[in-house]
């Protein structure tokens, strides 16, 4: 109470003293404070969000959202169940597909013309990227004269689109191995509808996904919108107001319809946003995600309904690979993930183990974003692919030799 | 840690907050560690370096004080510039004069393998040698006394809101302020955030702007640009190298004001020089006077302002050399060394014109600010700078004479998009200068602000800089030297 006492009067006084002594500080701070209020609060009643939008992602994103729906853009073309794929025939520099929208040594045929053929699915790390050429990929390492492989990652595909790939269209090339790239968090993204809540950095890919919900065990589809309605994204609200319960990357469009324009609140919003990421590094290893288990166990079910074993590849970036001094301080949580998966009967390659036990050097297996691989770490993680593989080969043989005999 | 950065934001809150909390005495503490923080930030492995230069620095300044003997005082002297200069010729200069002597003996025929080393350039030396020589040679010629605390003098040597690119501070501006109580005073608190609010404002908006869409564009490469766009972008420099360094220099006047301490100033509005001498008491002020003072008047202190030809010639003399060391100093390479000359041969042009046309002159302090006189002499000198400045820009002078004749054949066809941004850019410059030409000629224009307008346009400046600042911050030009 004392304190309360001494301390208000000279507080009082001290802004007295700065009202006095530097009044166009004083009247900015308040002006400022007012500002920022307007800004955060009456701003998004009053502004529509497809102007947000347009604000948020940019020229650009809206450019590349017409390209890709009028059919122009170089490398996806729409697709009605996942969004987007490759475009055939696609190609640029050190980035070709074949007549399939595939990444392969090799144009292939439906069916498969080798003891084993393996079939990719993943993102653009499996894919291999832009920086590699097509004979530098996991997929071309793996290829010799008793396998063939078909490389169908797509960029920035996550697991539910892979198996929606696979279950929908992609099980016709029938591939006795298929090896699933994914990423270090497996549920990232899964809970997203349209990638620039999640990633408003990629304004080449302004694109909307598929989401699948699981309701018991049940998965229930949320569609990619017709062509013609995602192009009003930049016009309307209807489309924007039906992600607000839909897509839980929303809040962060949110966050920066309040407080993306003014300085101290946006400060704030930082702040949080850091707390949170620092929170989810601290925290201890997170249960693996039910979602992530249905998708996964789905896709291995599909894959033996066309006698096909599925190998995944859990794929770390750089910090997680080869961790800083106080990051191996932090839970593993990479490590428990793949012992998670390995307990539940998923076939697992610990790509972050393959990596360590190579003794290269960080820079000689991952290219400056720290994400995707060099042709080193691409070749070390098909070395590790395919003893696997042909053990699946034969297992698969074997179960075929199993079930025919009766 | 740039001052553009939020490290730099995050760093100075943190000592602002801590240095206020502190009596005086553990505030200069809190100084020396700040230095040393903000200095390892950018490389640690030099602050050894810095910390021996200032202690063989402090000794001199001592010994020079308490030397019986002009003999003696010129001897320590002459050990502290020897050690300052020679550190600084070795991290600067050293592979630009071998490679220099060596391109000189292959073109006499000899052949010579390449001796030049991986000398990697300690951050703001040439600041840092500049601002510590002023120590030892004002006590030398008995403006100063010698500071009794090393501590106070690691202090002035590594303030880490000159050290990087100045303005360059002479001991006796800043040690007496150690001396005084230091009190936070609404005042300071407001004069430093405003001249770190425009200081931020030139260099995110108005420098960054017109590097990215106008300036790097073009000089990349351009012979892919027409003659119109030679002109923009050489424009453009001129505007983007004031808004970058009077931008740096107006942020380090206000984090030092922050912290209770006052910088001199080194801009004044360059661009309304009517001839090149007064473009140098307006541009890079503490530098020029620097020159000034410890390298010309070394020169030419025995040279009379009137008298024969012969002594003329020698005071001219004297300040072609000053610019050639001041191209020199701006960087190793034969380009600034032009640019130095060039600065030079316009300056000692003008001291000859002048003498002949000294009406001018006497026009002008006539307050007859415009008449046709006054408006040739500044088309004349504005002219002059943006050469030269195309100049300081180029990489070589095959480039330098390529732009030059690109300015009147340049006949690229490649399309520049210049986003409003960059005619914002130039407004905004115009603005300054503009308001800058009020306060000389219209004094009582600032006096007449409310303080409410002053602070709805502070809070507009924030508001606009915090949504329309272009995506790409580069580093600042000044850091390099």
């Amino acid at each position: 109470m004392n304190n309360i006492e001494t301390n208000a009067p000279s507080l009082f006084k001290q802004l007295v003293h700065l009202r006095r002594g530097a009044p166009a500080l004083w009247y900015a701070t308040l002006i400022l404070v007012a500002a920022e209020l307007i800004v955060s609060l009456v701003g998004p009643l009053i502004v529509p969000k497809h102007v947000y939008l347009s604000a948020y992602l940019g020229d650009r994103a809206r450019m590349t959202t017409i390209r890709f729906l009028d059919d122009r853009d170089d490398y996806l073309v729409y697709d009605s169940l996942l969004g987007w794929r490759n475009r055939p025939n696609a190609s640029r520099d050190k980035w070709q597909l074949d007549a399939n929208g595939a990444r392969s040594m090799h144009e292939y045929g439906l069916d498969r013309t080798t003891p084993i053929r393996a079939l990719f699915l993943g993102s653009s790390l499996t894919n291999g990227g832009a920086a590699v050429t097509t004979d530098e990929t996991i997929s071309a390492y793996l290829e010799d004269s008793t396998t063939e492989c078909l490389n169908f990652a797509t960029m920035l595909y996550t697991l539910d689109q892979m198996y929606l790939a696979y279950s929908n269209r992609l099980w016709q090339y029938n591939a006795n191995v298929i090896a699933v790239g994914l990423p270090y968090h497996p549920s990232d993204g899964l809970d997203n509808r349209y990638l620039p809540l999640r990633y408003p950095q990629e304004v080449y890919m302004p694109h909307f996904k598929p989401r699948l919900i699981m309701r018991d065990t049940a998965l229930t589809l949320m569609p990619v919108p017709h062509r013609d309605i995602w192009r009003t994204v930049f016009q309307h609200n209807d489309l924007l107001d039906s992600l607000v319960a839909s897509d839980e990357y929303y809040a962060e469009f949110t966050g920066y319809q309040r407080c993306g324009f003014s300085p101290l609140a946006s400060l704030g919003w930082w702040t949080y946003k850091k707390a949170r990421g620092l929170f989810g590094i601290l925290s201890d290893e997170r249960e693996t995600s039910p979602l992530v288990l249905t998708l996964m166990r789905r896709l291995k079910d599909e894959a033996a309904r066309h006698d096909a074993k599925v190998i995944y590849m859990l794929i770390p970036d750089q910090a997680t690979a080869f961790p800083s001094r106080w990051r191996k301080r932090l839970p593993d949580q990479f490590g428990t993930l793949v012992a998670n998966l390995r307990k539940e009967g998923f076939t697992m390659v610990d790509v972050r183990q393959v990596l360590r036990d190579s003794g290269e050097p960080p820079w000689q297996l991952f290219f400056e974003d720290g994400g995707h691989f060099r042709p080193l770490g691409n070749r070390l993680i098909a070395d590790a692919l395919r003893p696997l593989s042909v053990q699946s080969q034969v297992q698969s043989t074997s179960d075929l030799l199993l079930r025919e005999k009766p | 840690m740039s001052f553009a950065s939020s490290v730099f934001a995050v760093f100075l809150i943190g000592v602002f907050l801590v240095y206020w909390y502190l009596p005086n005495r553990p505030q200069v503490w809190l100084l020396l560690s700040a230095n040393c923080l903000f200095y390892a930030y950018w490389d640690w492995r030099f602050l050894a370096l810095l910390f021996s230069l200032a202690a063989v620095n402090y000794v001199c300044g001592s010994q020079i004080d308490q030397a019986d003997r002009p003999v003696r005082r010129r001897a320590w002297l002459l050990v502290s510039l020897i050690v300052s200069v020679g550190v600084l010729g070795y991290f600067k200069y050293y592979n630009f004069f071998v490679e220099s002597f060596a391109a000189m003996l292959a073109s006499a025929g000899f052949t010579v393998s390449s001796v030049t080393r991986h000398i990697i350039l300690p951050l703001g030396l040439s600041y840092y040698t500049f601002q510590m020589l002023t120590y030892t040679l004002d006590i030398y010629r008995g403006q100063i006394k010698p500071t009794g605390s090393s501590l106070h003098f690691a202090v002035f040597a590594g303030f880490f809101g000159h050290i990087v690119a100045g303005p360059i501070t002479r001991a006796r501006q800043f040690l007496p302020q150690f001396r005084k109580e230091r009190q936070p005073t609404p005042a300071d608190l407001e004069v430093g955030l405003r001249r770190i609010l425009l200081g931020l404002f030139k260099k995110l908006f108005i420098a960054d702007t017109l590097a990215l869409y106008l300036v790097d564009p073009v000089f990349a490469a351009p012979e892919s640009y027409s003659a119109g766009l030679h002109w923009l972008a050489m424009a453009g420099y001129a505007v983007q190298i004031y808004a970058d360094f009077s931008g740096y220099s107006s942020m380090a006047v206000g984090v030092a004001r922050l912290l209770g301490l006052k910088l001199p100033e080194n801009f004044n509005f360059p661009y309304l020089a009517v001839n090149i001498a007064e473009f140098w008491r307006r541009w890079h002020i503490t530098l020029s006077r620097w020159l000034r003072d410890y390298i010309w008047w070394a020169l030419a202190k025995n040279i009379p302002f009137s008298g024969g030809w012969k002594i003329r010639l020698r005071s001219h003399f004297s300040l072609f050399v000053v610019f050639v060391i001041c191209g020199l100093w701006h960087g190793a390479s034969w380009t600034f060394v032009a640019w130095g000359a060039l600065h030079g041969i316009y300056i000692v042009t003008y001291e000859i014109w002048h003498r002949s046309r000294a009406a001018v002159e006497t026009k002008k302090s006539d307050n007859s600010w415009f008449s046709f006189g006054i408006v040739a002499a500044w088309l004349i000198t504005q002219a002059a700078l943006l050469v030269s400045w195309v100049l300081f820009r180029s990489n070589s002078f095959d480039a330098f004479a390529s732009y030059l004749t690109g300015l009147f054949s340049g006949s690229g066809v490649k399309q520049l998009q210049l986003p409003m941004m960059v005619w914002g850019a130039f407004f905004a410059f115009a603005v300054d200068h503009i308001a800058g030409w009020l306060l000389e000629h219209r004094p009582t224009v600032k006096a007449s602000v409310p303080a409410i307008t002053a602070a709805v346009a502070y809070v507009a400046l924030i508001l606009f800089l915090f949504n329309a600042r272009p995506g790409q911050t580069s580093q600042f030009i000044y850091f390099q030297f």
